[in-house]
């Protein structure tokens, strides 16, 4: 009986992000007419199937670094650059799949690089991806000739012939990512590197090649994502990321993810991804005008966290 | 127990900063406090007219206008220029880059265009602007990124005595000076985007607006012309003014929640053409495209597109070119020792789908 208490509240304790979740959902369900009405789920139905596959996305690609102690601030330009070739591969061929193809060898490529910086030279993931962040906006913006790339309706078509495409994509690469570091012996070695990459060296796994495969991973992610987003927008422009690697470390963090090595899960993606739409979208509900939305949302983060530390402690003391 | 403390205050903070610093613009930005329209009557009876005719026409007038310029002497023939702008990367400063170039060619004077790498950069503006005056040319028009933040540089010009022609944005900082200041009247494109939606409409209706970059002056003044407008047709009502921040995603994002909150919405005024395109990619999206009209400003290649798809249903365009167009001819002026005007007003254009077919063929030069 006690045991089963006890692990009741390791379980409170370990969704306490969950928590937090539910409890913005209630709220703005409670205070606002049309956030979500059990005749009415139009606007749930925005959330998950317009907006919360793209931040799970970019909380994914920030994630998987994190667990080996980095983190990647060429997301949002590697979204920029490779879905840039992706639309401009599509304009001279005509062809969704080789420009899917091009767009992700692109991602891939900025995400190998970051390892190899990181991995094999010794360069710190900061100075790294910021480098590369500077070479991959420079890149797409010598490619673009600050102009944009519209149209592509056949690729968008592979998008958008059925509502809920977004969704299986992001939930695909959650699941997927979620086997890969958590039910393999790979995923279990990317933990030990996180931890302590220099023992994990010793002990005869490939730390280097480990690290590298994550910056690969989240390249990959990052060029995915930027897809889905040409094809929501229709239109792929050098402008599109700038803001997106901030949005992806926000995420992350709110989703419980640490900067400290191997301390984050690829739940953490899910569900900060969630709560950043929950809020972005509720607050608009509610009806705070639009110039006090950064304020609004700062302080309801602020005082989840809190919330969500309190309610960690209560529960370590009980037990 | 401090520790963790600390440590939840600090993931807090970095958050918080993350979500304030989210989203950016690199719409042109920030003239200071310009004067309302003299004559709305007037400027929305042309207004009308320039739907109707296959030629743009300048949609408002005021007591300084590129068209007063004298342009009969050419005083800028052998003279280098320098034309410093906010960016690279949007359409509105390429096409102003591109018109500089070509009204070079046409004046027979040199042109150097300079671009900060990361777009509004300030202190990357600051440090082009230093390094031309290695090579000093004979007139500057500089757009600055920010009003004050520009001064230092605009100082050391000042010392060399070199003048200075202020495109767009104006530079509001006391301790240093430029000879004119050329831009389109923001309040007025506001306001007669809004004007000129209504009229076509009609008396009654619920609108949206889509607001650019909070403490962006351009946004500000936009926004200011458009409640005015508003205000004087008591049938409309605004259901809700959101932050898009001048992008196409967020905009589309903000319109796609907009539409889960209102059931019945007639108008969406958008203060850019990039967040008009994304509202209007979310009605297409969400199947409302001819139901809900779409209205903003600038214009472009893209946006005359959507005009003539009905995706947007029109725009009041600001023209980069013609700013700069009217930037030159100032310019022309200043070096021909001429007296100049503190302010010239550049014209704004009406693009519907009237004249859409025309106002496009620009695009094709």
């Amino acid at each position: 009986m006690k045991a089963e208490k006890l692990n009741l509240k390791l379980l409170f304790i370990k969704g306490s992000r969950v928590v937090v979740l539910l409890v913005l959902f209630i709220v703005f369900s409670v205070f606002t007419e049309n956030f979500f009405r059990f005749d009415n789920w139009s606007n749930i139905g925005n959330i998950l199937l317009q907006e919360a596959p793209f931040y799970m996305m970019l909380a994914l690609a920030m994630v998987i670094p994190m667990i080996v102690g980095g983190l990647d601030l060429s997301v949002g330009s590697n979204i920029s650059l490779s879905s840039f070739v992706c639309a401009m591969v599509i304009r001279e061929t005509e062809n969704p799949l080789l420009a899917i193809i091009a767009g992700l060898m692109v991602g891939c490529l900025i995400g190998t690089l970051n390892g190899y910086m990181i991995a094999k030279i010794g360069v710190p993931p900061f100075v790294a991806t910021y480098s590369m962040d500077w070479i991959a906006k420079g890149a797409v913006l010598v490619i673009s000739k600050g102009g944009q790339i519209t149209g592509f309706n056949s690729f968008r078509a592979i998008f958008n012939s059925w509502r809920g495409t977004y969704l299986l994509i992001s939930l695909v690469f959650m699941v997927l990512a979620w086997i890969l570091y958590t039910k393999t012996v790979f995923g279990k070695r990317t933990y030990c590197v996180g931890c302590n990459a220099e023992a994990a060296r010793i002990s005869g796994m490939k730390s280097a090649q480990i690290r590298i495969l994550a910056y690969l991973a989240s390249g990959f992610v990052a060029a995915m994502t930027g897809m889905m987003y040409i094809s929501k927008l229709g239109a792929a422009e050098p402008t599109l990321g700038g803001a997106f690697t901030m949005e992806a470390i926000a995420a992350a963090l709110i989703g419980g993810a640490s900067f400290v090595g191997a301390k984050s899960k690829i739940s953490n993606a899910l569900v900060g991804g969630l709560i950043i739409v929950v809020l972005n979208n509720g607050l608009i509900h509610i009806g705070v005008p639009g110039v006090w939305q950064d304020c609004a949302q700062g302080v309801i983060i602020i005082a989840a966290i809190l919330l969500e530390r309190l309610l960690e402690k209560m529960q370590t003391e009980r037990s | 127990m401090k520790k963790k403390l600390l440590g939840v205050l600090l993931t807090a903070v970095v958050t918080t900063s993350l979500l304030a610093g989210c989203g950016s613009s690199e719409e042109p930005a920030a003239p200071a406090a310009q004067e309302e329209p003299e004559n709305v009557e007037e400027a929305e009876e042309e207004t009308e007219a320039a739907g109707e005719v296959a030629e743009p026409e300048e949609a408002t007038e005021e007591a300084a206008t590129s068209e007063g310029i004298d342009t009969s002497e050419n005083y800028l023939e052998g003279k280098k220029i320098v034309v410093l702008l906010k960016s690279y990367t949007h359409m509105f400063w390429v096409e102003a880059a591109n018109e500089a170039e070509m009204l070079a060619d046409q004046y027979g004077c040199e042109v150097e265009i300079l671009a900060p790498t990361v777009a509004n950069s300030n202190e990357e503006q600051i440090e082009l602007l230093e390094n031309s005056l290695v090579s000093p040319p004979d007139l500057y028009i500089i757009v600055p990124a920010d009003s004050q933040g520009i001064a230092p540089a605009i100082a050391e010009i000042n010392n060399e005595g070199i003048p200075i022609v202020n495109v767009n944005t104006q530079i509001t900082d006391e301790s240093v000076s430029y000879d004119s200041y050329v831009s389109a009247n923001q309040y007025d494109l506001g306001y007669t985007t809004v004007s000129t939606a209504i009229e076509k409409l009609g008396e009654e209706g619920k609108a949206i607006v889509i607001f650019g970059k909070p403490g962006a002056q351009t946004y500000m003044e936009r926004d200011e012309g458009a409640s005015a407008a508003f205000a004087e047709h008591a049938g409309w009502e605004v259901l809700d003014n959101q932050v898009a921040n001048g992008d196409r995603n967020e905009a589309m994002t903000v319109m796609q929640t907009l539409m889960t909150k209102y059931s019945d919405i007639d108008l969406v005024y958008a203060e850019d053409g990039e967040m008009a395109l994304g509202a209007a990619e979310a009605i297409k999206a969400a199947g409302k495209e001819g139901e809900i009209k779409v209205v903003g400003d600038n214009s472009s290649v893209e946006i005359c597109d959507a005009i003539k798809s009905g995706a947007l249903y029109m725009v009041y365009d600001d023209a980069a070119w013609s700013q700069m167009e009217t930037g030159f001819k100032v310019a022309n002026l200043v070096l021909g020792g001429q007296s100049v005007e503190d302010t010239y007003y550049s014209p704004i254009y009406l693009v519907d789908s009237d004249n859409v077919e025309e106002y496009s063929k620009r695009y094709d030069e």
